[in-house]
């Protein structure tokens, strides 16, 4: 091993290679699989790990929104089948009086979730002109 | 090239009728630059080619996006900066310590696409140890010979850090080097 005495002594060049005509290759290479990976062809052969980490952001991407459609979904139903049948089926199993307290409670009160989930901007718009600012 | 080709380009990148033409005018001016930089970084060619994929394809998506507030070629460089430092933390997030100082001078010698000696095996072992952003500063300097004042347009970070950065890269890298050479 030689004796070390400076970094900027050490060769720069030439110490990473590259397979045979990889430059001469590559632009053509880069471009056919960044066009196919965005769309918009689909007859040539595409890069194997490119296409794959697309895929699962995809696939990812989709079962999050499933999971966040899912998720509101359930909570509209919890928060305004007070008269499903199925929602009555669960709150029947509850006690009559936390029943009782929880129908009060969205009687009473303008529960901030329901109207979120069912309003949508011309709503919004209309309310602030109109409405009280809270 | 010119602000004024640069400009030019960036239209017609942004143009879907030219789109096409200027993203392979784009590709064949820069891609052998953004591999190196990668390259250097990453030290692989596998995963520097796949790294630059991702690059250009990310260009390719939001071309759209790019506001003209700094240069082009800072742009694609930033994008592979982080490209490059993304891929690090995970491949750090998948390896021990010591897989991580082992694994180095391993692959390197069975590495048919690095073409360096013992002391060279040890300058990659070097680098390897240092913080992600660190590394990054050492090798656009080091490699790639870049200015400080483009360094801190790629990074976000003051020139004076990046200068600091850069000659404590250098003193822990002599350091590491001369450690092992005993």
């Amino acid at each position: 091993m030689t004796n070390f005495n400076d970094i900027n002594d050490l060769r720069k060049e030439d110490v990473f290679r590259v397979p045979d005509n990889y430059f001469e290759n590559l632009s053509g290479r880069i471009i056919q699989n960044t066009i196919n990976d965005s769309g918009e062809s689909s007859q040539t052969e595409t890069n194997k790990s490119t296409s794959f980490f697309n895929r699962n952001r995809l696939i990812w991407g989709c079962v999050g929104a499933a999971a966040c459609a899912a998720l509101l979904f359930a909570v509209s139903q919890f928060t305004t089948g007070i008269n499903n049948e199925e929602t009555g089926n669960v709150l029947a199993k509850v006690e009559n009086k936390k029943v009782t307290e929880y129908a009060d409670t969205e009687s009473n009160e303008e529960s901030y979730f329901t109207d979120y989930t069912l309003i949508d901007g011309q709503d919004v718009y209309a309310y602030l002109e109109g409405g009280e600012i809270y | 090239m010119s602000t004024f080709d640069e400009y030019d380009l960036v239209k017609r990148l942004q143009n879907e009728s030219t789109r096409r033409q200027a993203f392979e005018e784009l590709v064949n001016r820069y891609s052998r630059k953004l591999y190196w930089q990668i390259r250097h970084l990453v030290v692989d060619h596998d995963d520097s080619d796949d790294l630059l994929q991702n690059v250009f394809l990310k260009v390719w998506n939001n071309i759209g996006s790019f506001k003209g507030d700094s240069q082009l070629f800072t742009w694609l460089y930033r994008i592979a900066y982080n490209e490059s430092i993304t891929f690090l933390n995970k491949k750090k997030a998948q390896l021990s310590i010591d897989d991580m100082d082992d694994g180095i001078a391993n692959t390197l010698e069975g590495d048919s696409y690095f073409d360096g000696d013992e002391t060279q095996i040890l300058l990659q072992e070097a680098i390897s140890t240092l913080p992600d952003k660190q590394r990054a500063v050492f090798t656009m300097k080091y490699y790639d010979e870049m200015k400080y004042e483009d360094m801190s347009e790629i990074t976000g970070t003051s020139v004076g850090a990046l200068k600091a950065s850069y000659h404590i890269a250098v003193q822990k890298i002599s350091t590491y080097i001369r450690s092992k050479e005993l």
